[in-house]
């Protein structure tokens, strides 16, 4: 048994390791090549960015569309007072909610803000941005005005579309964490927290208290911040009480309501007047909580968060108020089953707290708030408490 | 035990020599050639409204602005590099599998590695806060495809445990049952995970499970070259190997081979190839099994021939794949929903192949029922 | 068609290898330990909960209405009918499972595994997130239509092959097809969307009524015991096609009936509960274990047993374990069942349905 073997004929397939190696030799070069060019490249981009950031108003009349240059005067014309010095000088360094400190040569002109939260802290501060992603809280021509010529930020399979955000040549980005595979593409993102514990004040004002300091409205910011809290706190000492809220997520389009508890961030808002104490949190979504359950937690306010374009809880929300287990509730027997458009169910930035606290706590404190608390009110259910 | 495939064929084509044997050379050098312009085309389309002259300014060193040149070169060109060695991995993952299991259906997600590297990466996403934000464009060590690795090679090796004899060979037939149920097992545990995720990760997710290119930059490149650069040429330089394997173990041991272990080095290698590509792109699917399928059909069953081209054939699918997923922005679905102005989701590119291919799966099952 | 075979059949079967059955004994044996457990599991399943309602008082409830208007309620209307649903799907995913095992001599034919599942869950996608006006309670049956057309795709396309590993190939494409036309749908939605879809991707009993009984009922209640009936037919298949077809046996068609009446079984359960993991894999296996038999005919009725209890006590567990929280019945079979199915199952060989 001397004859060759089929492995051992180098001759017959010498030539294919040769061909698969130059193969992906040249294309390792191709890649390399063009890697080092485009660091190059990307180095020179974000210095020229930050330089030109200067001379942005004046550069967008050549090279920028018709909205980028509407937003960048609307930009110029609300721009605020200057600020006094000491406090606005660049270079200037902040950092992000996650710790990266992002140094800025000026102060940014072309802001985009992607999703709810940053659109929302941006409006917080008093800036105008340039685009924006998905808003559907607080909606952007509500801030701004039909006319601001925002730009819109479409999603792709990877989140938000980078190459429209490059294309619009911001100088800074604010998004959220989900932006992270992408950062470091030759942009200064600020990534934002997403903190729903309004009782810890500094973190929930961390990223709008940061943001200030780049646009020089940290009084104007702090001032906003000192009168949520005082109408958070007005709201809780004169509810009076110490309240359960439970914040239900139902959902009858499979035919069943599914009840889960997302630990009462309703009730946040007015937790640190110790006017309410979340439902016990239920922690992740794989819970659901059954009629049992419901009547086990039997919480004081029920709030059935609720989509208007995607279904109408209203069926089963009547439904368990005909079952018996429903109606011993003492929200149902109560009257305090409501439900809350989830736009307002699940606020994360200090601009729809302002908003959800007059529209929520009237609806679950008919008696109590009838009307939403002017400021007078505030004042004084504060200074008689 | 199943015929070896090269008898099944010249059972069924007894007429002439399949075209691509005849012009063999020709056709890997079309294949060869169509990349780099594929690769074009792939860099000219996208959403920034960029016209082809500026693209290839952009690409060729002198963009008209620093937009471009960011958006040409760090968006979407490691993107389409990434798509094409991906591709011609998971190819020629399909091809080592399917010639060791002797069985044209199998494909790279039955050694479990898939799965198992998207288990890790589900795992990693959600149970670790700050996940995402820690694979944030660091040029070097990108967590989620590492852990991703160690998940697919973790799952590979469990594969390759339950299924060894006990005189320790591995029988190809046990391989894929085994293979099957790791992968239905793991792939549940990665969906219970993925209702505790968070909104937000649940998409990013999704793009795991189905598999996408969206995204992905030097960074990823950069991690995923070196896996090929190792394992592409390690293959070929298998391909004595496995066209010996293919004539049965009894043959092959005849002509001297030593076959369990060869079979052990032709499975680690197709488990890195896999696991190496899913790292970094998820789970595409359908490709693995279709690219070496078509050079099969193509080439007849000498692996020499085989090989290569279902690499090159995968990764030319891929890239397509991936253009058409750039492009399908899906409008009447963003009409329907144009209340929600965010409705222009592009296809993750997992997706694409899963719809192209499985018509093309079903084709080929209704019509080969031979060779299948 | 099992009527005819008798008289050769058991000639042949002095010569052939056939399916040996278990002692009669021992399969009645288990069979009553199987049922007393189902009862007992049942029973506590009503029992136990936010307020404890003891074996009498259940009786009483079921029997006079009792005192309590709100213990009656639970009873009836909450712990009843979802112990109800857990017993139906149970049963119907065990003898579907034996089925489809034992039909296609595939040690791993489970709907998951063969795409039914997917089929379901993608009927429920598109509907979702298309928002898609169906009338209030029909989803289900969307489910189930969803389930019967996958079905009858991988019928189509395996033309109900005889090789196993061919068929589980074949189905782990389309279950991949399937997947991918969901995160096709998927990808669509917004994110409170993708949180309905991927629960009812797990399976869950929580909050299933009486209408839900009524949807499975009649599935089920028609199902099972024409499952049954086909434990000789099964156990012909179970011999090798040759075989059986020399026994008489018309295996395409005998194939082609089984399996659309394993899908019917388990589309009706995805309809409800979406796809419960595991349990029609498992269940045959710890059957075919616990009687040391592949004679389908002992089989069936045993894992339909095990098939019930284990679905109402994962979720008495998933239920209790987090009170007042509750997890989804699939959690615990996928945590419980997959390890289970890789112990069961290691010493699979092709071919070879026996775990």
């Amino acid at each position: 048994m001397t004859h060759t073997t089929p492995f051992s004929r180098r001759g017959q397939r010498s030539a294919w390791p040769a061909l698969a190696a130059l193969f992906f030799l040249a294309i390792v070069a191709a890649a390399c090549g063009s890697d080092d060019a485009g660091d190059e490249a990307s180095g020179s981009a974000s210095t020229a960015t930050e330089e030109s950031s200067e001379a942005a108003t004046e550069d967008s009349t050549d090279e920028a569309s018709q909205p980028e240059e509407e937003a960048a005067s609307a930009s110029a014309e609300s721009e605020p007072e200057p600020e006094p010095e000491g406090e606005g000088e660049f270079p200037m360094t902040i950092v992000d909610s996650k710790g990266r400190e992002l140094t800025f040569e000026s102060r940014p002109e072309r802001v985009v803000a992607l999703w709810n939260d940053s659109a929302g802290k941006a409006a917080y501060i008093g800036i105008d941005i340039v685009a924006t992603g998905a808003v559907d809280l607080v909606s952007t021509e509500e801030i701004y005005g039909p006319d601001a010529g925002i730009e819109f930020i479409s999603e792709n399979d990877d989140g938000p579309d980078w190459e429209q955000i490059v294309a619009l040549e911001p100088d800074l980005v604010i998004a959220g964490e989900w932006a992270a595979d992408t950062i470091g593409q030759d942009v200064p993102v600020y990534i934002e927290g997403y903190d729903w514990e309004f009782t810890e004040v500094d973190e929930f004002f961390y990223d709008v208290n940061e943001l200030s300091k780049l646009f020089g409205t940290t009084e104007q910011v702090a001032a906003r911040n000192e009168a949520l809290i005082d109408r958070a706190m007005a709201y809780g000492a004169a509810s009076g009480r110490e309240l359960t809220i439970f914040n239900g997520f139902q959902n009858d389009d499979t035919g069943n309501a599914w009840w889960f508890n997302d630990g009462g961030i309703s009730c946040q808002f007015v937790q640190p007047a110790e006017a309410c104490e979340g439902a016990v949190d239920l922690g992740g979504q794989w819970y659901e909580v059954g009629l049992e359950g419901l009547l086990e937690l039997d919480p004081d306010v029920i709030i059935v968060e609720w989509e208007p374009a995607y279904s109408d809880p209203t069926a089963a929300m009547e439904a368990l108020v005909a079952n018996p287990i429903g109606a011993e509730l003492s929200a149902v027997q109560n009257d305090r089953f409501v439900r809350v458009e989830k736009a307002f169910a699940r606020p994360s930035h200090p601009i729809v707290f302002e908003l959800y606290l007059d529209y929520v706590m009237p609806l679950a404190y008919p008696d109590l708030f009838p009307q939403p608390l002017t400021d007078d009110q505030v004042t004084d259910i504060l200074a008689s408490n | 035990m199943a015929e070896p495939l090269h008898l099944i064929e010249a059972g069924t084509r007894p007429t002439g020599r399949p075209f691509a044997v005849r012009f063999f050379w020709p056709v890997l050098g079309g294949g060869l050639l169509a990349i780099p312009l594929l690769i074009g085309v792939h860099i000219a389309v996208g959403s920034a409204d960029i016209g082809i002259a500026d693209t290839f300014r952009a690409l060729f060193g002198s963009p008209a602005s620093d937009a471009h040149d960011t958006i040409v070169n760090n968006l979407r060109l490691p993107r389409a590099l990434v798509a094409v060695l991906a591709g011609a991995m998971l190819g020629m993952a399909g091809a080592l599998l399917q010639s060791i299991t002797r069985n044209p259906l199998a494909e790279p997600g039955l050694l479990g590695v898939t799965g198992g590297a998207v288990l890790a990466i589900t795992a990693y996403i959600v149970l670790i806060p700050d996940a995402s934000y820690r694979d944030a464009g660091a040029d070097s060590g990108l967590p989620i495809p590492l852990v991703g690795m160690v998940g697919g090679l973790l799952a590979g090796a469990t594969v390759y445990a339950l299924s060894r004899s006990r005189t320790g060979g591995v029988d190809p037939m046990r391989l894929i049952l085994i293979g099957v149920l790791v992968a239905s097992v793991v792939s549940s545990f990665a969906s219970l995970l993925l209702v505790r995720s968070g909104d937000y990760d649940t998409r990013r997710l999704i793009q795991w499970t189905v598999g996408s290119t969206g995204g992905r930059v030097w960074a990823h490149f950069h991690t995923i070259w070196p896996i090929a650069l190792v394992t592409l040429p390690l293959s070929i330089l298998a391909i004595g190997w496995a066209n010996v394997l293919q004539l049965g173990d009894d043959v092959a041991r005849g002509l001297g081979l030593r076959v369990e272990r060869t079979r052990l080095t032709l499975l680690v290698l197709a488990a890195a190839l896999t696991a190496g590509a899913v790292s970094v792109v998820g789970a595409i699917g359908f490709i693995g099994l279709i690219g070496p399928h078509a050079a099969r059909l193509s080439t007849g069953s000498n692996l020499r021939r085989q090989f290569p081209l279902s690499m090159v054939f995968t990764a030319l699918l891929l890239l397509v794949a991936d253009i058409v997923a750039r492009t399908a922005t899906i409008g009447w679905v963003a009409a329907y929903f144009d209340d929600d102005a965010g409705f222009t989701a592009s296809l993750p590119v997992g997706a694409t192949t899963a719809l192209l291919g499985a018509p093309f799966f079903l084709y080929l099952l209704l019509r080969r029922k031979t060779i299948l | 068609m099992t009527t005819i075979l008798d008289a050769e059949a058991t000639e042949e079967a002095e010569k052939t290898p056939r399916v040996t059955a278990a002692r009669p004994r021992r399969v009645v044996t288990l069979g009553i330990i199987l049922v007393l457990v189902v009862a007992l599991v049942s029973i506590l399943a009503v029992m136990i909960g936010q307020t404890a309602i003891s074996a009498g008082e259940v009786i009483d409830i079921l029997l006079t209405g009792g005192d309590d208007r709100v213990k009656n309620v639970v009873v009836t209307e909450v712990r009843l009918p979802r112990m109800l649903v857990g017993l139906l799907a149970g049963a119907a995913l065990g003898v579907s499972g034996v089925m489809l095992q034992d039909a296609l001599g595939n040690p791993l034919a489970e709907p998951a595994l063969l795409g039914v599942s997917a089929g379901g869950a993608l009927a429920v996608a598109a509907i979702v997130v298309f928002a898609v006006p169906i009338p209030a309670g029909t989803l289900p049956f969307f489910a189930l239509i969803g389930g019967l057309v996958a079905g009858a795709i991988i019928i189509g396309a395996t033309r109900l092959t005889s090789d196993p590993i061919r068929m589980i190939l074949i189905g782990a494409a389309l279950g991949a097809f399937f997947s991918a036309l969901i995160t096709t749908v998927i990808v669509l939605a917004d994110p409170d969307n993708l949180r309905r879809l991927t629960r009812f991707l797990i399976g869950s009993i929580i909050g299933r009524d009486w209408r839900h009984v009524r949807i499975m009922l009649p599935w089920i209640a028609v199902g099972l015991p024409v499952g049954m009936v086909f434990g000789r037919t099964l156990n012909l298949l179970q011999l090798g096609d040759e075989l059986a077809e020399g026994l008489g046996l018309n295996v395409v068609r005998a194939r082609t009936a089984i399996f659309v009446v394993a899908i019917a079984l388990n589309a009706a359960v995805i309809s409800v509960c979406g796809p419960v993991g595991f349990v029609a894999l498992v269940a045959p296996h710890l059957a075919r274990g616990l009687l040391a038999t592949t004679d389908s005919r002992q089989v069936l009725p045993i894992a339909a047993l095990l098939g019930a209890a284990l679905v109402v006590g994962a979720d008495l567990l998933a239920r209790e374990v987090l009170r007042p929280a509750e997890l989804p019945v699939g959690v615990f079979t996928t945590l419980v069942g997959a390890p289970m199915a890789l112990y069961v199952l290691r010493r699979i060989r092709v071919g070879q349905t026996v775990g």
